[in-house]
């Protein structure tokens, strides 16, 4: 009897505490979004009104599908041009490229640097008036180079990306070389004596053995992507920048639940749908991704 | 074996108590100075100290247990916890609670500064699971946390518990609802006003207008001389700040109008001065670049720095320019009409209320009176180096005095608080903060926006 039950205490204090700090509040949160409340006085059940202004409301809904729009933008960003480039360096750093021991350090290096201090130090660098891109571009006779940067939605978006590949790609590069390190070396040098091309063996060997990572990085990345705030809010401002150029899901969801100094609306019900609105979306698009990569697990 | 296993417990559970010490966002509240210094013997004067012999205060009602000074207070004790929402009220509130303090040294009164956009989401949430501060700032009727705390029964009726002979009629206007007080005011002048560079000026020769023509006639001499007339940053709050008063110079008898909505927030006149700003923006007048400009910061260090020769902003941030670059010489105008009448903008600022369910209730009482009191009052004026709202409290500064002196008298009710106040289910607030910023970026004419707005107002 004893060891029927032994599993069920083996996994009770994990399952307690996840069922307390996740599962419990993702279904507080579910039944919130049900209700209108300020988080002061009795919550007022509103059925499924919540819901049908985020998707219907005139002054609303374009501006959170368009949040939304530039969520899955980024997240085609992270697929196409984040995740290849952390795989390309990761590669480079595994041939062993020339100085390759202090540029793996240079490029890890920024991703210990917090988010915040990273956009912060950015709004100094492309500030319009003081900063030191159009100060440098002046200094060298380039004034009509000079722009408005993140203000310009031209090259918001852009610059952001560029920011979050120079201070996150570390970490997926470093995956993807920890596993190219894990690929038996038998199997490299096999490879190596029947003559392979570097071409050949990075498309015959690398790559397919390399693809758990891969399935990996995409589906963090992904979440990552879908959930993103804090770039975006110190780049743009809590408006999500000119012309809503880095305007995200979660920006959109801040300023409609926790209003602001000024005007000091909350409204935690409608925050609520936003959330759960995303939390399905995300779901759909992991479970998605997931079925798709996981038939690439066979190969491996 | 034994051991390893004992060492992997005791790492597991010190990693998942500094985890949960982590997730525990709550700040330590800290103890005023004075208050430390008073129980250490020591004493240190506050700030506009020499004022707190009320003058004509004979006249006034008393404020419950503060009648005898030190002696008044001997029978109050305990602990109170006070919510400010940002870092530049710290310093002022430290001199009020020590002022505060002579007069009642057995209460220690503990504060916490919670800055940022989700303060008044916090304040709520603290208030709602029973957490609450014993006193906080909101924004009075300015909006919607107050009437909620009110219609919720949160917040204390002081009605009859706080002695408001001080303040005048609009003074009291942010702080009562149905007739009821539920806040004290603080008089200094939440106004908007135009900073300058005063050395940039006399260099070449630019003089104060003294008609709104003259304002941008100034704006295009200051271009032409390659400086930014105007540091502006793309947020609406601080558009917000600058579009106020052009429009009190654009057409001052509009603005007067929207004291009593005899006038629509969206009338021509409200079309017309953004419309202003938004040529003056396109002009260059605040920088050829400035949509990049985020941060209220830079903004800030754009004028203290040099780049910019003047800025349009809040009372509030004089000692905040002072701070940021001491050597800076600069005044401050009011932007005045065709006619050459200037007015200030905005109402006294609002201060603190009383939680409904403080468990101090008799400290925290005494707290708000002293801060009723022109004792009070005056600290908090002289410390905040604010415009003076009251005849008896002189302004600190030379440069709050100037503020003062340039609204000539005339008192506008703020744009924004027609908005907030005057909103059909207070919607347009909202549609303000989405949208204001769109205007400049043209993603939305100034008609667009103002017809939008429209909708949403009585």
């Amino acid at each position: 009897m004893r060891k029927k039950h032994a599993h069920i205490k083996f996994i009770l204090p994990g399952f307690l505490f996840y069922t307390c700090f996740v599962v419990l509040p993702i279904i507080y949160v579910f039944g919130l979004s049900f209700v209108e409340w300020s988080g002061m006085g009795p919550m007022k059940f509103s059925g499924l009104d919540n819901f049908i202004k985020v998707f219907t409301a005139q002054n609303f809904a374009p501006i959170f599908f368009h949040a939304l729009g530039n969520n899955v933008k980024y997240l085609l960003c992270v697929w196409l041009i984040i995740t290849p480039i952390q795989y390309l360096l990761a590669y480079l750093f595994f041939i062993k490229i020339p100085a390759h021991r202090y540029l793996r350090f240079m490029v890890f290096m920024p991703y210990v640097i917090s988010s915040t201090i990273v956009s912060f130090f950015a709004t100094l660098i492309f500030n319009p008036i003081f900063g030191f891109l159009n100060k440098f571009l002046e200094g060298i006779g380039l004034e009509q180079l000079q722009g408005a940067w993140f203000g310009d939605p031209k090259w918001a978006f852009k610059l952001m990306v560029m920011l979050i590949i120079w201070q996150g790609a570390g970490s997926g590069i470093m995956i993807f070389y920890s596993n190219f390190m894990d690929i038996s070396k038998d199997v490299m040098e096999a490879c190596r004596i029947d003559g392979c091309t570097e071409w050949q063996r990075f498309t015959r060997i690398l790559i397919p053995l390399s693809l758990p990572s891969c399935a990996s990085i995409i589906t963090m990345s992904s979440i990552w992507a879908l959930a993103l705030f804090d770039l975006p809010f110190i780049l743009g401002g809590r408006n999500g920048g000119v012309s809503g150029s880095l305007d995200f899901a979660n920006l959109v969801f801040y300023r409609y639940t926790f209003g602001n100094a000024l005007s000091g609306r909350s409204e935690l019900g409608f925050g609520a749908a936003i959330c759960v609105i995303m939390f399905i979306f995300m779901m759909t698009v992991t479970v998605i991704q997931r079925k798709i990569l996981k038939k690439f697990e066979y190969d491996t | 074996m034994k051991l390893k296993k004992l060492v992997a417990m005791l790492c597991t559970f010190s990693m998942l108590g500094m985890l949960l010490a982590g997730c525990g966002g709550e700040e330590k509240p800290k103890e005023s100075e004075s208050s430390q210094e008073e129980s250490a013997g020591g004493s240190q004067e506050p700030a506009g100290e020499e004022s707190q012999e009320p003058e004509g205060g004979e006249e006034s009602q008393e404020p419950a247990g503060e009648e005898s000074g030190e002696v008044a207070g001997g029978d109050v004790s305990g602990t109170i916890t006070i919510w400010e929402h940002g870092f530049s009220f710290e310093e002022s509130l430290q001199a009020v609670i020590e002022g505060f303090n002579k007069q009642y040294p057995d209460v220690t009164v503990e504060y916490e500064i919670r800055d940022g956009d989700t303060y008044n989401s916090v304040l709520t949430t603290a208030i709602q699971s029973g957490d609450g501060p014993d006193l906080f700032y909101t924004g009075g009727t300015s909006d919607a946390v107050m009437g909620d705390m009110v219609a919720n029964g949160a917040i204390m009726d002081l009605t009859d518990e706080v002695d408001y002979s001080l303040f005048d009629e609009s003074a009291l206007s942010r702080s009562i609802m149905d007739g009821k007080y539920y806040s004290i005011p603080w008089l200094t002048m939440d106004t908007r006003a135009v900073y300058y560079n005063i050395d940039m000026f006399e260099e070449h020769g630019w003089k104060v207008p003294a008609t709104f023509s003259e304002f941008e006639t100034l704006l295009a001499t200051i271009d032409e001389a390659g400086i930014i007339p105007v540091s502006a940053v793309n947020s609406y709050f601080s558009m917000l700040f600058a579009y106020e008063p052009v429009l009190s110079g654009f057409d001052a008898a509009y603005t007067k109008g929207l004291a009593d909505y005899s006038v629509k927030v969206t009338d021509q006149p409200a079309r017309d001065a953004l419309q202003k700003m938004v040529d003056w923006a396109d002009a260059g007048y605040f920088g050829d670049n400035w949509l990049g400009v985020v941060d209220g910061n830079a903004m800030l260090l754009a004028f203290t720095s040099g780049q910019a020769a003047m800025m349009i902003a809040g009372s509030w941030e004089i000692t905040t320019i002072a701070e940021n670059n001491p050597d800076l010489n600069f005044g401050a105008f009011e932007i005045p009409s065709e006619d050459g009448v200037a007015g200030l903008v905005g109402t006294p600022a609002n201060g603190f209320s009383v939680n409904a369910a403080t468990q101090n209730k008799e400290a925290a009482i005494a707290f708000a009176n002293y801060c009723a009191s022109l004792e009070g009052q005056t600290i908090w004026v002289q410390s905040q180096g604010g415009v003076s709202a009251s005849d008896e409290i002189e302004a600190a500064t030379e440069l709050a005095k100037q503020i003062s002196e340039s609204g000539q008298g005339n008192i506008y009710t703020s744009w924004h608080n027609v908005i907030t106040n005057y909103s059909t289910d207070g919607s347009a607030v909202l549609f303000w903060e989405e949208n204001f910023e769109k205007v400049f970026a043209k993603d939305m004419t100034v008609d667009e926006f103002m017809d939008g707005l429209a909708e949403l107002m009585q």
